[in-house]
């Protein structure tokens, strides 16, 4: 149950916007690279993906090893991170 | 795996409607969720978890570990007796219900220490025993014993408060009656020189009694000198009666004992005090105690003027009267004087006459004062002076 880090916090401080995929936790250069060859280039595209799961968390990390190839851990900041926001602003 | 190929031509509409079928999430299935749903219908048909499925599925072990663990409890009716150690690793659901209960089997182990098929009928008995010592947990585990505690808990309200009444109780009456015995020597020797008649006549009936007295005289003065003076009274009256028309020697040479005991020292054995005395009172203790009686009771402390003073006026009658009554006393007396051999113990006897005739005692001071300053003497040359005055104005011729 390590802590949130830094782009965790960065990203639920605020409304994303138009801001990258890649400002999301948990997704890099590499893995944003991959995304953005799947289409989503975009932070909202993804959490409209997030969305469209319907929020559940096995759905999404499979969607996201699916697509990027992320880690369990990567998927799972992500998904953490989605859900923070969502909590923090929807 | 083949049977389950035909999901991958399925339709999105169809899709969604096998999720259903199989209590999945509808989830909308569209180009980019669709093979995620497919998989994860396949897994859900097969119930084997696919390698995606197994990373998800491998962040659902430890919960199924711990789901696994409640397996392992699968006597979960029984959690109560595992509880304590394996609390830990069951499900949160479970953990509230093992909570309680491993609460209960602490109290159990504390109850019946290696006792687990046993604890459900022990924690009817802790928690009776919780529910009676209410608040604490602490007596929780200290009460598990509850023979113990509901045996020391009454054990020590009753004894505290019996032992400390009883106590008190049992200290006085024991120590009365002990000082009652030992007190009445104690009076003798210190309170005889205040009370001369009655102290007189006690002193020799009691002698054992003498020698506590003088250890505790000091512990409870007050209270049992008055039952050592009852005592003495009543057994002095009684020998005084018989010995008082005597003027007996007995009861003063037993009042000697009692003060010469004070001035000889505190712890005399009471036995052989009176044997000192009873011998030398039929002896020589008359003109000893004629000694000393024409000096004043207070006068006790000085020996040897009672001696200077009384000398002459002990050959007087007294001493006849005394010697008289010793001769009839000693049988009388033997019962208590046989062992009496201390020949300090017949002055007393002797001073106690002495304030009985002051006169004898007024005869004792003039006699002393005589032959001290010579008063006939003087009385003589302040007669013969003033017959030489008389005669001087009578013969000389005045001018």
């Amino acid at each position: 149950m390590s802590g949130t880090s830094q782009k965790h916090r960065n990203f639920v401080a605020e409304p994303m916007g138009n801001k990258s995929v890649t400002e999301l936790a948990g997704i890099g250069e590499t893995l944003g690279g991959r995304l953005k060859d799947a289409g989503f280039d975009m932070a909202y595209t993804v959490l409209g993906q997030y969305l469209v799961l319907k929020k559940d968390e096995e759905l999404f990390k499979d969607w996201m090893k699916e697509v990027c190839h992320a880690s369990s851990k990567q998927a799972s900041d992500c998904y953490n991170c989605l859900n923070d926001w969502c909590e923090e602003f929807l | 795996m083949s049977d389950l190929s035909y999901l991958d031509t399925l339709g999105n509409k169809e899709l969604l409607a096998k999720c259903l079928e199989h209590g999945l999430p509808g989830v909308p299935v569209t180009d980019s969720t669709r093979s995620v749903i497919i998989r994860r219908l396949k897994a859900k048909i097969t119930g084997v978890p696919l390698n995606k499925s197994k990373s998800a599925s491998k962040k659902a072990i430890p919960r199924r570990e711990t789901v696994h663990g409640s397996q392992v409890t699968t006597p979960t009716s029984e959690p109560v007796r595992r509880t304590p150690g394996k609390s830990a690793g069951r499900t949160s659901s479970n953990n509230n219900k093992i909570s309680e209960q491993s609460r209960r089997t602490i109290a159990y182990g504390l109850d019946n220490t290696s006792i687990s098929g046993r604890s459900v009928q022990t924690t009817t008995t802790v928690s009776d025993m919780s529910s009676q010592s209410e608040d604490d947990d602490s007596y929780m585990v200290d009460s598990p014993v509850p023979n113990y505690s509901k045996d020391q808990q009454p054990r020590r309200y009753v004894s505290l408060a019996k032992s400390g009444v009883l106590t008190t109780s049992y200290t006085r009456e024991v120590d009365q009656p002990l000082y009652e015995q030992e007190d009445i020597p104690r009076s003798y020797t210190y309170e005889r020189p205040h009370v001369p008649a009655a102290t007189l006549h006690a002193l020799p009936t009691y002698e054992p009694r003498i020698e506590p007295s003088t250890y505790r005289p000091t512990d409870l003065g007050f209270s049992r000198p008055l039952l050592t003076q009852t005592n003495l009274n009543s057994t002095s009256y009684e020998e005084s009666s018989t010995y008082n028309p005597k003027l007996s020697p007995i009861s003063p040479r037993n009042t000697f004992s009692g003060s010469a005991r004070p001035f000889g020292g505190p712890a005399p054995a009471p036995a052989p005090i009176r044997q000192r005395q009873s011998v030398p009172v039929s002896g020589s203790n008359l003109a000893r105690g004629r000694l000393l009686q024409p000096t004043t009771a207070v006068n006790t402390l000085y020996p040897q003027l009672n001696e200077f003073y009384d000398q002459p006026n002990d050959a007087g009658e007294p001493m006849e009267t005394e010697s008289e009554s010793e001769v009839e006393e000693v049988p009388i007396n033997s019962h208590f004087q046989k062992n009496r051999f201390s020949p300090l113990a017949r002055k007393p006897l002797v001073r106690h006459h002495d304030q009985v005739s002051p006169m004898a005692q007024f005869r004792a001071l003039a006699v002393s004062l005589d032959q001290k300053y010579n008063l006939k003497f003087y009385l003589i040359l302040v007669v013969s002076v003033m017959l030489a005055t008389m005669v001087y104005v009578v013969l000389t011729p005045n001018a």
